[in-house]
């Protein structure tokens, strides 16, 4: 599981986070809502320590961090490890291949071997549908297919948790169904899953809890069905009359 | 290709027209302003000139005072122009100097092409050796290097003790040529070299010099003496006369003895010079001895083992290079804190200063601190792997930094560790981008490689100058040396810009 504790962050005077706390479960979906510029991705940034925190914690599964933790520490390292990140623009490494982009990370962090990591990755490209691309560059593929391997890429690393940073905003419109299928799969498998969206009805369609983020803080959490037909806050309602859709209409097929 | 060898041509042509312009009347100007440019090189020419930091216009020495008396008795006055030595004959025929007068022999290469006074100096040549050398003398010096190890003499390039050591030493030494006498008495010195052959002047001045008293010494025989000469254009035959008369003079009324005493350069042999007869003698036989011209084929093989040094140098130094260089950029990115200022001036201090500064410094002058001196080549290698280093330095730091930060987060978030991040993601893409830059400044050190010829390294630009100036056939050997630049570059170029399309075609950005 994953547990942020009272995770606050300023950029110079500007304070992002405010003291956020929010927990994933082991084979649950929490998705993370809120304007743009809202701090959603320097929260996610903050859980696997790209960005350092002013206070609060991090834990994923018996390995913590804290604010203070130096960049190089081993615990910080490990915790990465364990906690997968899926990246708004995926961050495919443009020189390597497709499986090479798997491959790299468990020989170098897991000390695999070479056979097995390929094997374990030519497994994952077959799930994701990819085994025919094992050999192209990821600049050759669409952007749902370089999603696919940066998801790919991360669950390589056997982690416990994943983080999606805006899953959709690179993609088709049409592809947002499929996404929401893939993580509700990985779910399946036990993972937890943190997913930052400003999309209401992706959000709606893949999480199972909802954790609605507002000026630096969180406002409203619980179930994803409940908060939509039952919003409690005024940050939840006017992001509902942005997004175009009623609390209570169902999402658009 | 083509191209660049007929400007040459032109260039050539033009420079030959100009010549020939300025005939026969280097005389009656001269009476008319009241000067005449002369050449000669003041750069480690001690004794013959001496600059004089107060008057720079009035240097000393004994040439320099020789010629003062002269200008006195022909009314005119003789105005020195630096050049390099070795170059001092073409200035002269290009007509930008109308003599030269620097310790220049008798010799038919130029006694066949110029028009020779009347000596005005009988030299001899002696060796130098380090201190501590068991040599006794020339002879004992070049049957030592025949039985045992055989040793290097430094010689100043195209003058009388190359020709002597050449033809004497022949198969028993291998002969390392300078540009200047002293840099040839430095590296006697510093144990680079094992003897240097010079003219005795500059032997004795510099022996007696504070860096070289002790160190140096110089065996007691004397041998290979020849003639001191003027030359001029030999169209120029007036001007000749006129010297002739000026040398006759300054003999007769005893002014050139009291001239080389005070430098203590009179010795028994001088008195040749009022010898008209083994003067004449001498005079008519060199201007009328034939140099030998061998096809220019048979100079191939020499261009090219230049041609493979100056590879040899490019593809030992480069990698070196690169290395570094990447090294001081990760450095300068990702390094500590308190090392960053410091990569920033090794980077800044290699850059702001020359390269041929540099090459000297390791060469000479980093001997004197380490104790022992570095052999040319390796000299060579390590001096253009540090300047180009710097170069490096900066086309990786602008790779590395076209990496977007993402990239290193990528690699963080998976676990791996900054440095292994650096080494499978970030440097990787880092190189494919900085390729082409890389091969444009692996073809300019290509190029750069001739600087070290300054360190007596024999590449291709030095064998060129070598052989043009040891046979005067200049074009010829300007338009070999060129061809086999290009042969060598082009290709590269061709690469660079190769691979520039290919990357370019590959990030459609
Ligand atoms: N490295 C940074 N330095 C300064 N301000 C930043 C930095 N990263 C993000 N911010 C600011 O923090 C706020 C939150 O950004 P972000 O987390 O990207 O929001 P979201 O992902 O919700 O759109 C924004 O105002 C943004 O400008
Ligand atoms: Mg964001």
């Amino acid at each position: 599981m994953i547990r942020a504790i009272d995770i606050r962050k300023s950029f110079g005077t500007l304070e992002v986070l405010k003291g956020v706390s929010l927990a994933v479960d082991a084979g649950s979906i929490v998705a993370m809502i809120g304007p743009s510029g809202s701090g959603k991705t320097t929260f996610l940034r903050c859980l696997n320590g790209l960005e350092s925190f002013g206070a609060g914690s991090v834990e994923v599964d018996s390995i913590s961090i804290a604010a203070g933790t130096p960049d190089f520490s081993e615990s910080l390292r490990l915790l990465r490890v364990k906690l997968g990140m899926v990246f708004q623009q995926f961050q495919l490494f443009p020189h390597l291949s497709v499986l090479e982009n798997i491959v790299l990370a468990p020989v170098r962090v897991l000390g695999k071997s070479r056979e097995e990591a390929v094997e374990n990755a030519q497994e994952l490209l077959r799930r994701m549908g990819l085994d025919s691309k094992a050999g192209v560059r990821p600049r050759e593929l669409s952007g749902g297919q370089q999603q696919r391997v940066a998801i790919a890429r991360a669950l390589a690393m056997k982690p416990s948790g994943l983080l999606f940073d805006e899953p959709t905003s690179a993609l088709d419109p049409r592809m947002t169904v499929e996404v929401a299928s893939l993580i509700r799969e990985l779910s399946g498998h036990g993972l937890a899953i943190l997913v930052v969206t400003h999309d209401m009805n992706f959000a709606r369609r893949a999480s199972d809890r909802l954790a609605v983020f507002h000026q630096g803080l969180i406002v409203e959490e619980g179930p994803t069905a409940q908060v939509f037909d039952n919003p409690q806050s005024d940050a939840l309602r006017e992001l509902f009359a942005h997004a175009d859709i009623g609390a209570s209409g169902s999402p658009p097929g | 290709m083509t191209i660049r060898i007929s400007f040459l041509l032109v260039l050539c042509l033009g420079l030959s027209v100009r010549a020939q312009e300025s005939g026969g009347e280097a005389l009656s100007k001269a009476r008319a302003t009241g000067v005449i440019r002369f050449g000669a090189d003041m750069e480690g020419g001690a004794p013959y000139f001496i600059p004089n930091p107060k008057d720079p216009a009035n240097p000393g020495g004994f040439e320099a005072d020789f010629l003062k008396a002269l200008g006195g008795k022909l009314g005119i006055k003789p105005e020195l122009r630096q050049g390099q030595w070795d170059q001092l004959p073409r200035l002269m025929a290009k007509g930008d100097v109308d003599f030269i007068c620097n310790g220049f022999e008798l010799k038919p290469l130029y006694a066949s092409r110029y028009r020779a006074t009347r000596p005005y100096f009988r030299y001899r040549l002696a060796l130098m050796v380090p201190g501590n050398s068991p040599a006794t003398s020339w002879d004992d010096f070049l049957q030592r290097s025949s039985t045992g190890r055989k040793m290097s003499v430094g010689v100043l390039v195209n003058s009388a003790a190359d020709t002597y050591a050449t033809e004497t030493g022949a198969g028993k030494i291998e002969i390392v040529r300078f540009d200047g006498a002293t840099d040839a008495m430095m590296a006697t010195r510093n144990g680079q070299i094992d003897a240097t052959l010079q003219d005795e002047p500059a032997a004795t001045y510099y022996a007696a010099q504070p860096g070289f008293t002790g160190r140096l010494k110089i065996t007691p025989d004397r041998f290979g003496p020849g003639w001191y000469v003027i030359y001029v254009r030999k169209e120029d035959a007036a001007l000749a006369e006129a010297i002739d008369q000026g040398i006759a003079a300054l003999l007769a009324d005893g002014t050139l003895q009291r001239i080389y005493e005070n430098y203590g350069l009179w010795h028994e042999d001088q008195a040749l010079l009022s010898d008209d007869q083994v003067w004449r003698a001498d005079l008519a036989a060199t201007t009328a001895a034939t140099t030998a011209r061998p096809p220019l084929r048979d100079y191939i093989p020499m261009l090219l083992k230049a041609a493979a040094m100056t590879v040899f140098l490019s593809v030992t130094s480069m990698p070196l290079a690169m290395a570094i260089g990447l090294s001081v950029a990760v450095g300068r990115l990702y390094g500590p804190k308190l090392l960053r200022p410091l990569l920033v001036v090794y980077v800044e201090f290699l850059r702001g200063t020359p390269l041929m500064l540099q090459l000297f410094f390791i060469f000479y002058i980093v001997p004197e601190i380490l104790g022992f001196g570095l052999p040319a080549v390796v000299a060579a290698i390590l001096g253009l792997a540090i300047n180009y280093s710097a170069y490096e330095a900066e086309i990786y730091r602008a790779g590395l930094q076209a990496i977007p930060d993402g990239q290193m987060e990528a690699g963080l978030a998976l676990g791996m560790t900054r440095r292994q991040t650096l080494r499978h993601i970030i440097i990787p893409q880092a190189t494919r981008i900085v390729i082409p830059p890389v091969t444009n400044d692996f073809i300019a050190l290509f190029k750069d490689t001739s600087v070290c010829s300054v360190i007596t390294v024999v590449e291709l630009t030095k064998q060129y100058s070598i052989l043009a100036n040891s046979t005067l056939r200049v074009i010829e050997f300007a338009i070999m040396a060129s061809v086999l630049y290009l042969m060598m570059s082009w290709p590269l170029s061709k690469f660079a810009a190769w691979y520039e399309r290919k990357l370019e075609a590959e990030e459609p950005r």
